[in-house]
């Protein structure tokens, strides 16, 4: 293979692998505004706040970079997977309520690395579905496979450490782990639509664009199946507003971290993207840890469990970012994607070169009025539950807080000039 | 691609036939622990 070529790989790898970590920095961050919430609510209304703000959020920054001209012109050219991406929102969305009953039935200790496992469920459908690590080196085959299980080590002993003495009889034990086992399920399935969208050549943008959709649909039905129809209380509570902020702020560092989560599917897969996106667990942990003191009257053992975690997981991380996809992996991935194009007539060159980062498409970049409006809505939208948050009195450390917040800009800033300038967010 | 071949592309496709499976015991999961 050319040298130019080799460089272009890895530089795409590395991409990808940066993105899954990005990925995990925002999905670990937001958790930290929902531990300022405490109004009492069910689960599945919190959940259903919490994605109305992820919803919302997608339209502030990230119309910035691409604007709605762009993304409806790319949903039209790739029909057939807004199919897919409503499916991944709903998968989503049912998986994230199955762990409210796991940690309800068995407790996070059991729950945790249950559903943790969602990380090999994706490696074997990236194996199965989409030709992932067929035609790789044993040598680098062997860094993904150790690597994920590493990382997926590491989260079981961060998340022993976050145990308390809460966890429920063993009287609901299998509904618990079947639970827990249904979202680890639910959780590596729903990359098969992320992948699926990516070797089809759609933009990231524009499939999370659908994906809010088809999650707050979902979440909103789930609602009203379980939580009292339109007589739920979150519909009519005046508690709700106040919390409603840190709900919504979650939902905004939600969906930046699954905006480089499907960089990270894009650029280097499932089997390697998922285990990097759940290092969530060890920025959750710090959050926890650091700002709100949560782990302040931990034990020796905890803390040790703390420190083992995030060295495995850091371990496992080394593993994965250093297998880069060689020659014969390439090859398997551009059959999946011949596949694809011959499945749903789309151009070959065109979705190889969107895969390879190498088409700077200016279609339709310019930004229409209508984007200016939508995204000054959606932060109004940000603003006026601002006005109206409640803060609780809750002790935050406001010097690990401003140095976590540092960090979240930071790797947004560097990743999203690294993506700009690789790929034109592509 | 005309709508109806499309239709019939999607739902014959294991990728998605796959995750629509997933998703269905997982909503039956879900009814059966609530």
């Amino acid at each position: 293979m050319p040298k130019q070529k080799v460089a272009e790989f890895s530089s795409m790898h590395s991409l990808g692998v940066a993105s899954g970590l990005a990925a995990g920095v925002w999905l670990g961050a937001a958790e930290a505004p929902t531990k300022l919430v405490n109004a009492g609510f069910s689960p599945y209304a919190i959940s259903f706040c919490m994605v109305a703000g992820v919803f919302t959020a997608r339209w502030t920054f990230p119309t910035l970079l691409k604007g709605t001209k762009y993304v409806f012109s790319d949903l039209a050219e790739n029909k057939h997977l807004i199919v897919w991406a409503v499916l991944a929102g709903a998968i989503w969305a049912v998986a994230n309520t199955l762990t409210v009953f796991a940690i309800r039935d068995v407790g996070l200790a059991v729950a945790f690395p249950l559903w943790n496992t969602n990380s090999l469920v994706g490696l074997l459908w990236g194996l199965l579905l989409f030709n992932e690590l067929q035609g790789a080196a044993a040598r680098d085959i062997a860094k993904v496979v150790l690597g994920a299980i590493a990382i997926l080590g590491g989260a079981i002993l961060l998340g022993f450490s976050t145990i308390h003495a809460d966890q429920s009889s063993l009287h609901h034990a299998r509904a618990g782990v079947a639970a827990a086992l249904g979202a680890s399920l639910l959780w590596g399935t729903m990359y098969v639509p992320y992948r699926k969208a990516y070797i089809s050549g759609m933009n990231p943008l524009s499939f999370v664009t659908v994906f809010t959709v088809g999650e707050l649909a979902t979440v909103f039905l789930l609602v009203l199946a379980f939580d009292g129809g339109f007589r739920a209380p979150i519909f009519h509570s005046a508690q709700a507003r106040p919390m409603l902020f840190w709900l919504f702020l979650g939902g905004f560092a939600w969906v930046i971290g699954d905006i480089f989560q499907q960089f990270a599917t894009k650029y280097v897969g499932i089997g390697r993207g998922i285990p990097l996106s759940n290092t969530n667990q060890l920025w959750g942990l710090a959050w926890g840890a650091l700002v709100f003191g949560e782990l302040a009257a931990a034990d020796r053992s905890h803390k040790i469990f703390v420190g083992c975690g995030s060295l495995v997981m850091i371990l496992g991380v080394l593993a994965i970012s250093t297998a880069v996809a060689t020659g014969g992996e390439r090859a398997s991935r551009n059959r999946a994607i011949k596949r694809e194009c011959e499945r749903f007539g789309l151009s070959y060159d065109h979705v190889l070169a969107t895969n390879e980062g190498t088409e700077f498409t200016e279609r339709e970049r310019a930004r229409s009025f209508w984007d200016y409006c939508i995204i000054a809505g959606a932060v109004g939208v940000f603003a006026w539950l601002g006005t109206n948050a409640a803060v609780p009195a809750l002790h935050v450390d406001y010097r690990w807080l401003t140095m976590l917040v540092g960090i979240l800009l930071a790797t947004a800033l560097g990743m999203g000039w690294r993506l700009w300038k690789l790929t034109r967010f592509g | 691609m005309r709508l109806g071949k499309l239709a019939i592309a999607i739902v014959t496709d294991i990728h998605f036939l796959i995750p629509l499976i997933v998703l269905v015991l997982g909503l039956a999961l879900l009814f059966l622990l609530h």
